[in-house]
């Protein structure tokens, strides 16, 4: 081992990478089955959020429309499932095809538009995509919803409920499997896009959030570099919404609507953009939150007297969002940065440069 | 090998590792609902506490969002059904406990309350169609046997989900019968309906109905949860000319298609399903005697409303009975049809748990076989009479239609009971 991975390995930060994989995959133990399944609900949406943080985060590019990619994601996964009963180790991947080819498709129109024009332009493709989805009954069961297909690699490796996985005396149960298998494949799309980030490919995609016109003078071509976020975004979007659909089991058109497109958007700015890991802890927040304010004592589960645990966690959410928007734009990541960086700087070498991750996020 | 290269080949490794690992030792089926005998000789299941002769009834409800306004009063009948219960003595000394969790009529919510309180119950009351079906897999592999608060055409292919009242489909073919057929109103018909779950079972119901002699099917008309502009929806009617207009919707929908309609000069026969309609509608409490709302005046002229119970305040002993307990458990309670039809479910639920008791099997199987057992369950004129069969197929086929009147209390004044179409068999 060469001296610069030893150091590389003891610096704060991997150990921070390190700590959190372990607190992620021993999690599911000391969590209830109904906690298990809010984290498996998290687990699912970072990997959403974490492509919706290439498209919006990265390249700059606002979009309204990532539900509709989920959706498109969760009704292959359907049709090739439990239609045509393939393998789910060939279903998920062909999803986020699927997806990223739905995204190849729409990404042009991000060629000639920014900003706000770009964010209305995506919420019609939204609202075209639910009217497709309510007509489509053979794929989508038109409006009554349909049924998805649970996860199943081989006999012996099926996500069906009741069934259990036993590894060395700890048994994973069926909300174990997802959260597993979520935790698998987020884990390949935060190397993928801390890779990316690094790339020729991923440093043009920021210049042209920065500023398009200054990127294409630096010989970036802007057309190249929006639809390869378009298609990386829609590509996880689809794996996303492929596992949320067999998560949940049942779902209807109207479920791949505005709201859940804001709920991703709200994830990566709470979270941070411009960040590898911005997007999961937003996922935490936007995902998980509700779950979290339902223990606490002057919150009511029944009804009777008190706040109700969904109208509190909605005005936990929205402060949060203008909290966040008002005091520090570069979210949970920019937080942990300015907390950071003072004693990190004097350690030097891997340092979280606040100029360089969880850059503000600007418009133009 | 530069280390950027090596910390990607290992974790590609370990992600192989972790696969391989998954894949080798296997997945296994195992039943989750333990069960155990107590020395009273009861064989129990989750929720039920042999020490202290308590079961626990799960309770996914939907106090907030969208369908809040039936959620609470359903909630609160339900209540007041277990307080009664406990009040007379419990079930042979059982005394029952409602254990509720609010997801807000969200699919994904359902799920998470469904996996928070699954092992804490023994039997579930679960609000909502789409709701609902998220969670169907889930308790059909717990075998919980589960009241859905909705009345959709599919509950009664499951063995698992014990529905209490007529499906929609069902309730919309007897309806349409009883107005053309009966009543002579006309017959040419609309609908407008909520594109998903609900909406389609009004649209099977008329599809059933098309077989009644002379009747034409002039015009239809979707919207979705959450529209309230219906000029569209009720210019369509109006063109169409149609002279009963099935209004499958929720109350937020209705209302405004009934006012919608009024403006345009434009008023024919409605036909509400049964969740379209809301006392509020009528008044802005909901209570008589309050303000009235403007659309009164339209829907108080010729509104027929299908109704899962008898309207609140008819003179039928179940109706009187549940008054008596709701004055003193609820005392602020204004009439509500969803309070009094929770109320009814959980009436029937306790006389399966009555049943599941005298067997001494309170496992989730032994309460499951109980429902079979408990023959006909009369809930005193409350609701249809309601009979489980192994055969499966709806509980009840009668249907109660009711016509709005602001004058009398609850705003419901009951015109028919238990009518029967003659192409009910055609829904099976």
């Amino acid at each position: 081992m060469s001296a610069a991975l030893v150091q590389r390995v003891r610096s704060p930060r991997a150990l921070g990478w390190t700590a959190g994989w372990v607190v992620a995959i021993l999690l599911p133990s000391v969590l209830s089955e109904g906690q298990e399944s809010t984290a498996t609900f998290v687990v699912i949406g970072a990997i959403g959020a974490v492509g919706l943080g290439v498209l919006t985060g990265y390249a700059g590019q606002i979009s309204l429309g990532h539900a509709f990619f989920l959706g498109v994601g969760a009704y292959t996964g359907a049709v090739l499932g439990a239609n045509h009963h393939w393998n789910a180790i060939f279903w998920i991947p062909a999803a986020g095809l699927v997806a990223a080819l739905c995204g190849l498709i729409i990404a042009p129109t991000a060629l000639r538009l920014r900003g706000l024009y770009l964010a209305i332009v995506t919420i019609g493709v939204l609202f075209i995509g639910q009217d497709i989805f309510l007509n489509s009954s053979s794929w989508t069961g038109g409006p009554e919803g349909r049924e998805f297909p649970i996860v199943h690699f081989s006999s012996s490796l099926d996500f069906a409920y009741g069934n259990t996985l036993n590894i060395g005396g700890y048994t994973i149960d069926h909300n174990g499997l997802y959260y597993y298998l979520g935790l698998i494949i987020l884990a390949i799309s935060l190397l993928f896009v801390w890779n990316l980030s690094r790339t020729r490919m991923g440093r043009a995609m920021q210049a042209v959030r920065e500023r398009e016109l200054a990127a294409s003078v630096m010989g970036i071509d802007l057309a190249r570099t929006k639809i390869a976020a378009f298609v990386v975004s829609s590509f996880f979007a689809g794996i996303c919404g492929a596992l949320y659909g067999s998560f949940l089991s049942f779902a209807q058109p109207g479920d791949w609507d505005l709201t859940l497109s804001i709920q991703y958007l709200a994830a990566i700015i709470i979270g941070g953009m411009g960040t590898v890991m911005g997007p999961v802890l937003g996922a935490f927040v936007v995902f998980g939150l509700a779950d979290v304010i339902k223990t606490l004592s002057f919150v009511s589960q029944n009804g009777s007297g008190g706040i109700s645990p969904n109208d509190f966690s909605s005005m936990v959410y929205g402060v949060l969002i203008i909290g966040f928007l008002v005091v520090e734009p570069r979210g949970l990541m920019g937080l942990g940065a300015r907390f950071t960086s003072r004693p990190r700087r004097r350690g030097g070498g891997a340092t979280l440069d606040p100029r360089r991750e969880g850059r503000q996020f600007a418009p133009d | 090998m530069n280390r950027h290269h090596l910390r990607q080949v290992a974790a590609v490794l370990a992600t192989a590792a972790t696969m391989v690992a998954l894949a080798a030792c296997g997945t296994s089926s195992h039943s989750s609902s333990a069960t155990a005998r107590t020395s009273t000789g009861f064989l129990v299941g989750p929720g039920v506490d042999a020490a202290t002769k308590t079961i626990t009834i799960g309770n996914i409800g939907a106090i907030t969002g969208p369908a809040g306004p039936l959620g609470i009063p359903a909630l609160a009948g339900a209540k007041v059904a277990v307080d009664e219960i406990n009040a007379t003595g419990g079930i042979d000394g059982w005394k029952l406990k409602i254990l509720f969790r609010d997801a807000a009529y969200v699919p994904q919510q359902q799920v998470q309350a469904y996996d928070a309180i699954n092992g804490q119950i023994a039997v579930l009351q679960s609000f909502g169609s789409p709701t609902t079906l998220a969670i169907q897999p889930q308790f059909d592999a717990a075998k919980l046997l589960t009241f859905p608060l909705s009345w959709d055409s599919a509950w009664d292919k499951d063995p698992l989900l014990a529905p209490v009242g007529t499906p929609y489909a069902l309730d919309i073919a007897n309806g349409l019968h009883y107005l053309i057929t009966v009543k002579h109103l006309g017959t040419k018909i609309g609908i407008v309906y909520q594109n998903d779950e609900y909406g389609a079972d009004g649209l099977r119901g008329l599809e059933a109905a098309s077989k009644i002699d002379g009747i034409k099917v002039v015009a239809k008309a979707t919207y979705a949860v959450g529209d309230t502009d219906m000029t569209a929806q009720a210019e369509a009617m109006k063109s169409a000319g149609a002279q009963i207009v099935v209004v499958t919707a929720l109350p937020s929908t209705a209302g405004p298609l009934v006012g919608t309609a009024a403006s345009l000069g434009y008023t024919p026969t409605y036909l509400f399903q049964g969740p379209s309609f809301v006392e509020q509608l009528v008044t802005a409490t909901g209570a008589f005697g309050a303000t009235a709302t403007p659309i009164a005046g339209a829907l108080s002229k010729d509104t027929y409303v299908m109704s899962f119970v008898t309207p609140w305040g008819n003179n039928v002993p179940g109706m009187r009975e549940m008054l008596r307990w709701q004055k003193r458990f609820a005392p602020t309670q204004i009439p509500s049809i969803y309070f009094a039809w929770a109320y009814a479910q959980t009436k029937v639920l306790a006389d399966v748990l009555r049943k599941a008791i005298e067997s001494k099997n309170l496992s989730r199987a032994g309460i499951d076989a109980a429902r079979l057992n408990v023959g006909t369950v009369y809930t005193g004129g409350l609701t249809p009479p309601v009979a489980y069969r192994p055969t499966l197929g709806p509980p009840s086929t009668g249907s109660i239609i009711n016509r709005v009147d602001s004058k009398v209390q609850g705003f419901l004044d009951p015109v028919a009971t238990n009518i029967k179409s003659p192409v009910d068999s055609t829904l099976g």
